[in-house]
């Protein structure tokens, strides 16, 4: 068991530092401007960590994904579940969701600044937007594809409405939903980058951005990496609670 | 307690390629209460559409489904149903799984653990309460649904081949503490199968049914002291008796040229 | 409907409706007692005099400079009416006009100010020798789309077949020239600057020599808040005039200042201001209808604007006219 652990462990940290090795060695091939290396990105890092700036701008960035994966949640949980039950309901609003869902958030930026100015409420707009589809259309087919048995078992011994929502649509759904979760946490924290171009000024995004204009090119590798290694802990996160739910209602893996 | 009556009942389907199919054709049937009745045939003959018509979980398209002369509206706990698949819910515990039975009659709380673990206790599975379904044993399973059904004390027990998917001797073993459990309150059972000996095993009064339409085609009364030896000769002598009726339906059956 | 599927539709419009009323409120991302004025710009040396709002005190309104990464973004922010107004290219701000945004052109950003850039190692010593070669512009409703074309048709070079002009994102500008995927470049200010102090690019010739006190960024403003709040816009004025005219005066100091809104490197600001002297001018900010005239021909030809505006009804020269006419700060 140990011995599982320490490989598991070690190769975790052999293949990152096979990648910084590899990054050091291409980055060696161009100025540092054109491509910084590993020991360029690490100072630009300290830079930014010094002067208080990365602390304000991850503070922001995460900020603004919670209020818009938040929001996602709390309009595409119940509407999944409203569609997913009332077919009709499904076939009204199916068209318009399959029309909207491919729509890139990017392309919704003029509506964006036209309907919410520009600063915090476009980027999430933004945001949520691309949390939105995933949520809905995973709540959706699972609560479709709850096995009627369930349902059954349900109507027979009379069970109302709020104890059949608890007790069996939400925890048969659930193991479907959660992946629709997932993948929205990703869409979400990938389009964050995207909506603080709108006008925010400040933000991961915005740091990424506005290092564009100077040619900062450290300044955006960091930038990047931070937004890579906070989306890596935030679907971690999301991963870890999934296991705890899954635990507490036996659904094992 | 619950009498069933069925007047005329008949029940049409649409097949995959879209064909009507008489699934039940003019069914007469008046099942009183307290009795232990096996619907036998085999499949395609209706039998489980005609449990599902009494359970409440369809209607007919002609006739009608009556329980104590009042219509079949819909699905109602003193009717309980126990399916071939278990119908457990994963999520929760053997316990959990009752106390969700006993929560959708509202009862909640201390009370309501108490008769849970009876039950549970009854089939013998008390050690098991806070096992999940998926680590218990197929027959173990069974019980828990069993359980699950008699904790709201029904007055009528529907019983989809709820053996079907166990080995033999899960299978002799549920029967019996099926009709102990049964003797104790008595409900109306109603019982699918496709197995002569368990029909004979368990039932006072067999439906043999065959399909095409699905109909009743022969009303025997078992009368064996009960619990039955399976190797007397009385039990074999149903048992042909059974055997000869489930022939003779089967060839005044057309069958289909596919 | 069942009266179940009634809830479940009302709770979703709910929702939504209220999440449509938790956007306006998330609008403020400081929030200030002053009335403000927001102003849009870009991280570049054209807009410079926006570091009015660290010299200056403002009685009427506060300036509120809101920075964005690129054109799109900043003209969109200026079309739906987010900002109260922005720096922004003529080009740009005709075609909006042309569309019907109540824009009105009030003050000039600054004359000059542009450079093409070609490759330190390259070929390329006059204008001539671009001949077949590739140039970046930043978009055709540029100034420097129609500087480019100035200088093509005074060295009788012909746009469409004696070399390649292609649109690119200014921050790639550099970098393409580094790996000599063009040849040379024209766009504001500071990015020729950066490559050449990445000594990856020289001069080839200075905007003021290809159009001498050419207009580029414009400041526009909403008809809107000029009809609203006219006191306010004079002391805004005043004050980007006033600025104008310190950068001139101390162009170093103004360099350094610049680092809190622009955020480039001093350095390369001072590199701007001063290598020539008159590389980039903020003098004479008053807008003349001559300049426009010019610009909108020069679209014209270009084919980029179809149709022409009344020049006259979109510009306000009165606040810098009457800015002008005062002492200085």
């Amino acid at each position: 068991m140990k011995r599982a652990i320490a490989w598991r462990i070690g190769l975790g940290i052999v293949g990152p530092a096979l990648i910084v090795f590899l990054w050091w060695r291409v980055s060696r091939r161009y100025t540092p401007d054109q491509f910084p290396g590993p020991v360029e990105v690490v100072a630009a890092w300290r830079e930014i960590l010094a002067d208080g700036s990365l602390a304000t701008h991850v503070k922001i960035s995460l900020l603004r994904f919670s209020a818009a994966y938040l929001l996602a949640l709390v309009t595409a949980l119940p509407l999944g579940f409203s569609l997913g039950w009332w077919t009709r309901g499904l076939d009204l609003f199916d068209p318009a969701i399959q029309i909207l869902r491919p729509i890139s958030p990017i392309a919704w930026f003029p509506l964006a600044v036209l309907w919410f100015g520009v600063g915090n409420a476009p980027a999430i707009f933004i945001i949520t937007l691309s949390a939105f589809f995933p949520i809905l259309l995973s709540t959706v087919s699972a609560v479709r594809a709850i096995p009627p048995a369930y349902l059954r078992v349900a109507a027979n011994f009379g069970a109302k409405r709020l104890l059949l929502l608890r007790a069996v649509l939400l925890p048969a759904a659930f193991p479907t939903i959660v992946v629709g979760l997932r993948i929205a946490t990703g869409a979400a924290w990938i389009h964050l980058v995207a909506g603080e171009m709108l006008g925010a000024q400040s933000g991961l995004g915005f740091l990424i951005v506005d290092s564009r204009n100077f040619l900062r090119t450290d300044l955006i590798v960091a930038g990047m990496l931070t937004v890579g290694i906070l989306g890596l802990v935030i679907d971690r996160l999301v991963a870890w609670a999934e296991r705890r739910v899954r635990f507490a209602w036996g659904l094992g893996q | 307690m619950m009498s069933i009556e069925l007047r005329d009942v008949s029940k049409r389907f649409r097949d995959a390629r879209g064909k009507e199919r008489g699934v039940l054709k003019d069914v007469n049937l008046v099942l009183p209460e307290r009795t232990f009745t096996c619907l036998l045939g085999p499949s395609g003959c209706g039998k489980t559409t005609l449990m599902n018509l009494v359970a409440g979980f369809d209607k007919p398209c002609a006739g009608s489904v009556a329980i104590n002369g009042v219509r079949v509206q819909g699905p109602d706990p003193s009717r309980s149903v126990i399916f071939q698949d278990y119908g457990l819910f994963p999520w929760r515990t053997a316990l959990g799984n009752v106390l969700f039975a006993l929560a959708a009659k509202g009862q909640h709380g201390k009370e309501a653990r108490a008769t849970a673990m009876h039950y549970l206790d009854l089939v013998g599975l008390g050690q098991a309460a806070h096992q999940h379904p998926q680590q218990l044993s197929g027959g173990m399973r069974q019980r828990v649904a069993l359980a699950r059904a008699l904790a709201v004390r029904p007055d009528m027990l529907l019983m989809d081949e709820p053996f079907a998917a166990l080995d033999t001797f899960t299978r002799f073993r549920l029967q019996d503490e099926l009709l102990r459990l049964w003797a104790e309150r008595r409900p109306t059972v109603i019982f699918v199968t496709h197995d002569i000996d368990e029909a004979v095993y368990l039932a006072e009064r067999v439906l043999v049914m065959a399909p095409d339409p699905g109909r009743i085609t022969h009303d025997m009364t078992i009368d064996l002291p009960r619990p039955c030896d399976r190797t007397h000769p009385l039990f074999l002598e149903a048992r042909g008796k059974i055997f000869q009726a489930l022939s003779l339906a089967q060839r005044d059956t057309v069958e289909y040229a596919i | 409907m069942k009266s179940h599927r009634r809830t479940h539709l009302a709770a979703c419009i709910a929702l939504t409706l209220a999440w449509l009323g938790i956007a306006p409120a998330l609008q403020a991302e400081s929030a200030t007692a002053k009335p403000t004025l927001t102003i849009g710009y870009l991280p570049i040396t054209d807009h410079l005099t926006i570091i009015a709002k660290e010299r200056k005190t403002f009685t009427q309104s506060e300036l509120k400079p809101v920075k964005f990464g690129s054109w799109p973004e900043l003209a969109e922010a200026l079309k739906a009416g987010a900002v109260d107004g922005a720096f922004v290219l003529s080009p740009i701000a005709i075609n909006l006009r042309q569309k019907g945004a109540p824009l009105r052109a009030v003050l000039l950003g600054h004359r000059n100010g542009s450079v093409i850039t070609v490759r330190a190692d390259g070929d390329i010593h006059t204008p001539a020798d671009l001949k077949g070669h590739t140039v970046a512009i930043p978009s055709r409703f540029s100034t420097h789309s129609i500087l480019l074309h100035r200088l093509l048709a005074k060295f009788n070079l012909d746009p469409d077949k004696d070399l390649k002009i292609i649109e690119l994102a200014p921050p790639e500008m550099v970098n393409a020239l580094a790996t000599k995927r063009i040849d040379a470049f024209i766009v504001a200010e500071p990015f020729g600057a950066q490559a050449e102090l990445q000594k990856v690019g020289r001069v080839l010739i200075l905007s003021k020599d290809i159009w001498p006190d050419h207009i580029c960024c414009v400041l526009n403003l909403q008809q809107k808040v000029i009809d609203e709040r006219p006191e306010a816009v004079q002391e805004l004025i005043s004050a980007l005039i006033a600025t104008g005219h310190e950068i001139t005066q101390d162009p170093r100091a103004a360099a350094k200042s610049s680092k809190a809104l622009l955020g480039q490197k001093p350095e390369v600001i001072e590199h701007v201001l001063t290598t020539p002297k008159d590389r980039v001018t903020y003098e004479k900010l008053v807008p003349e209808i001559a300049d426009f005239v010019a610009t909108q021909d020069a679209l014209i030809n270009l084919g980029v604007l179809k149709e022409r505006i009344d020049l006259k009804a979109y510009l306000d020269d009165h606040f810098a006219r009457k800015a002008g006419a005062g002492k200085l700060q």
